[in-house]
């Protein structure tokens, strides 16, 4: 049978120091590492590394004119947070759909990408946000784009030892976020898109960046319809421009949530709602 | 006790120490400790009848590593309901509006709703369901459910 310990990382030093061993797990929030350990995950045992007791990983901050928010912030204290609300409405409408209250009371945004599931809510709207994860090892600091943490689902390029100490997020005033699940609570997408915009006066896209969840194998950034948008017109009706983009750039699949046909029609759905959404904010 | 961390916290206003696996629930220590008003339904953080308040909030015991509650504070439904006036008048509240029929969610349900009021939840129905959204109950249909919480919402000032 597996052998599991537990240890709880003093200070920052420590926790890097544990998370160099060859059997370390990060424990934070708690809501899935239970869960992934019944589903086999881990089937060497290992020693949880609890690094709720650093300081650093907390709080939402201004830093260079952006907001730096902490790897242990919960999905509770970004909704509570009047910045997230201002300035990041699009990951502010992932954590209003996300799971339900009590799993927003101790679900993180760390949590949610180190998990690396393509239908994780609050990465979708921060890749299209384009926004940057702070990594932490011995070795030192880096910085990568949000889309660059994943490689297939549940899978990501942290190396041993690497941490996720914090979300590095522009303000993106015109973002938002649009999810479908089998239920308005405790559900796992259908499909979840998220699009934040820079539109001129007369509402001509200048520049966008959009995301798909629960479509591909990891959370995805679609190049192509971004390049598409530019130029158009908020106003105009941009399903029949995107759909066929999208379609081509997605490869959903049969689970039990839903088919594969069925997201391939609902991707483009969602996603000309939540430009539309996003454009609507540009002139509020 | 090879294997096993030894945690010390505050449950219902006494101290507890208890030796836990690390791969063990909080649900499945404090059940183990006595508290069966904890009710293990999904064990899969889906159903919310495991909920209890950890540092003042409502939180699913089923997923959380019992190792990682050292020096918190836990109140669970039964101790609540004795000692808090709020959650008293909600446990009252549910027995008059008939909100409890086989009564195994009802714990986590006075949690999900108590923490609902302690936040400045209103008499509000949409927003009653929002906040139990993450409980569930296969008898009542909820109708009855939300009613108590109203009920209390209504004439509760925290």
């Amino acid at each position: 049978m597996a052998d599991y310990s537990y240890i709880k990382a003093k200070n920052i030093k420590q926790a890097m120091e544990l998370l160099e061993q060859p059997n370390s797990i990060v424990s934070a929030g708690g809501s899935v590492l239970l869960l992934m350990i019944k589903e086999g995950a881990f089937p060497n045992g290992g020693q949880f590394v609890d690094i709720t007791g650093l300081p650093e990983l907390r709080g939402i901050t201004f830093e260079d004119g952006k907001l730096r928010i902490g790897a242990l912030v919960t999905v509770r204290e970004l909704l509570n947070s009047p910045l997230v609300a201002e300035y990041l409405p699009a990951l502010f409408d992932a954590c209003s759909v996300f799971a339900d209250p009590l799993t927003r009371n101790t679900a993180t945004i760390g949590g949610n990408f180190a998990v690396s599931s393509p239908s994780a809510d609050c990465v979708i709207p921060l890749i299209a946000i384009g926004a940057q994860l702070e990594l932490l090892s011995k070795a030192g600091k880096r910085i990568i784009a949000c889309e660059e943490l994943f490689c297939g689902p549940g899978q990501n390029t942290l190396k041993k030892g690497e941490l996720i100490s914090a979300v590095i997020a522009p303000f993106a005033l015109s973002s938002a976020f649009c999810k479908q699940g089998l239920r308005k609570a405790m559900a796992i997408s259908v499909a979840t898109a998220a699009a934040s915009l820079s539109l001129d006066c007369e509402g001509i896209i200048t520049s966008c960046r959009l995301a798909l969840g629960s479509v591909a194998p990891v959370p995805l950034r679609i190049y192509a319809t971004e390049k598409l948008l530019v130029g158009k017109n908020i106003n105009d009706d941009l399903l029949p421009v995107l759909r066929d983009s999208v379609k081509q750039q997605i490869k959903p699949i049969d689970d039990c949530r839903s088919t594969a046909e069925y997201r391939l029609e609902l991707a483009p759905v969602l996603l000309s709602r939540a430009v539309v959404l996003a454009g609507k904010r540009y002139f509020n | 006790m090879r294997g096993k961390t030894l945690v010390t916290f505050n449950l219902n206003g006494c101290e507890v120490s208890l030796p836990v696996k690390a791969e063990e629930s909080l649900l499945n220590a404090l059940r183990r400790h006595g508290c069966t008003d904890l009710k293990c339904g999904c064990e899969a953080g889906s159903c919310g009848s495991c909920a209890l308040l950890l540092d003042g909030l409502a939180v699913k015991s089923c997923i959380i590593p019992a190792a990682s509650v050292n020096g918190k504070q836990i109140w669970t439904a039964a101790a609540l309901c004795e000692y808090d006036t709020l959650a008293k008048s909600l446990a009252e509240s549910f027995i008059d509006c008939g909100a409890v029929q086989c009564g195994f969610c009802t714990p986590g349900m006075i949690i999900a709703s108590y923490a609902y009021i302690k936040d400045g939840g209103k008499a509000d129905r949409q927003a009653i369901r929002r906040a139990l959204s993450g409980n569930l109950c296969r008898c009542t249909g909820y109708k009855k459910i939300v009613d108590a919480v109203e009920k209390v919402a209504g004439s509760f000032f925290c």
